[in-house]
């Protein structure tokens, strides 16, 4: 939506996004150290982290597009 | 309080038109029982940030601390790193002609520590990782996980406070690459100060902060308030 969008810095939107799933990677994680109910609730919350860092790579590929278009 | 401070810091290799500006003015503390990682791309200036924040080299201005120690003012800076400082880097494995426990001595042994107390101080911090049973085997007999485990074995041996681990998951999978974090995690709760340069997000998430790195410069990072992602 930002790239498409006209007057939007998009670098900013990417690098906000990006620290802010970070931030949610990092509640995850300590969710996870803390996980006391056995496999079932750490792999429920492995997939939660899978898919947060999958966005995380996502926003970092994004970003050296649109450099490289730039 | 705080173990490595970084005010103000730039390294600029070479010089005139080839110049190559690594970092560009960084600021940064870590503190004792903190966790800091740094994220980037390549040649985004985090190897060259962790090198300086050891002392494995020196800022071309600004000013580095460690233990308020000023490094460039520090004769032997050699020493400072091993009484300071330990590193866990990807490739930097243990000696191989050394067994585990050896490996383990030798920071200390090079400091002057009588072979039996660095071999009781190096048994010692195996024990506390769970890995004493490793103490007298070669590298070749371990696997990529234990030996990173003696890596950080030997980068915690006696005093150290200050943690640097450049990548220090490597090729481990994702298993093992959590295994790693959580004994460094525990070593940060334990009081010592870590500082940990990773480009995979899941590993960086084990730090209490995140600071993101682009071009020589910390352009953000997670200590500052904003609004959740979800």
């Amino acid at each position: 939506m930002a790239v498409a969008a006209k007057e939007v810095d998009v670098a900013e939107v990417i690098r906000k996004q990006r620290t802010a799933t970070m931030r949610t990677l990092q509640q995850l994680t300590r969710a996870k150290r803390a996980a006391t109910e056995g496999a079932a609730q750490r792999l429920v919350l492995d997939s939660m982290i899978f898919q947060a860092e999958a966005e995380q790579r996502w926003l970092d590929h994004c970003e050296a597009v649109l450099k490289e278009e730039r | 309080m705080t173990v490595v401070r970084l005010a103000e810091v730039a390294r600029v290799h070479g010089e005139g038109a080839t110049a190559v500006h690594a970092l560009k003015g960084v600021n940064l503390e870590v503190d004792s029982g903190e966790l800091v990682a740094v994220m980037g791309p390549s040649g985004s200036g985090k190897s060259t940030l962790l090198n300086l924040a050891g002392g494995l080299d020196r800022p071309t201005s600004g000013t580095v601390h460690i233990d308020e120690q000023d490094l460039a003012t520090v004769r032997d800076l050699a020493a400072l790193r091993r009484r300071s400082a330990g590193y866990v880097f990807q490739d930097l494995n243990p000696i191989p002609s050394l067994t585990a426990a050896e490996n383990v001595m030798l920071p200390r042994e090079l400091d002057g520590v009588r072979s039996r107390l660095a071999r009781e101080e190096a048994m010692a911090v195996l024990a506390e990782i769970d890995v004493e049973y490793l103490a007298d085997r070669f590298p070749d007999e371990l696997s990529g996980g234990q030996r990173q485990r003696v890596a950080i074995a030997r980068a915690l041996v006696g005093e150290r406070r200050l943690l640097l681990a450049d990548e220090p998951t490597g090729a481990l999978d994702t298993r093992t690459g959590d295994e790693i974090l959580q004994l460094v995690r525990a070593r940060c709760d334990a009081g010592a100060a870590v500082l940990l340069v990773t480009h995979e997000p899941r590993y960086a998430a084990w730090a209490d902060r995140v600071v993101f790195l682009r071009d020589g410069m910390i352009t953000d990072s997670t200590n500052v308030s904003l609004v959740s992602a979800r």
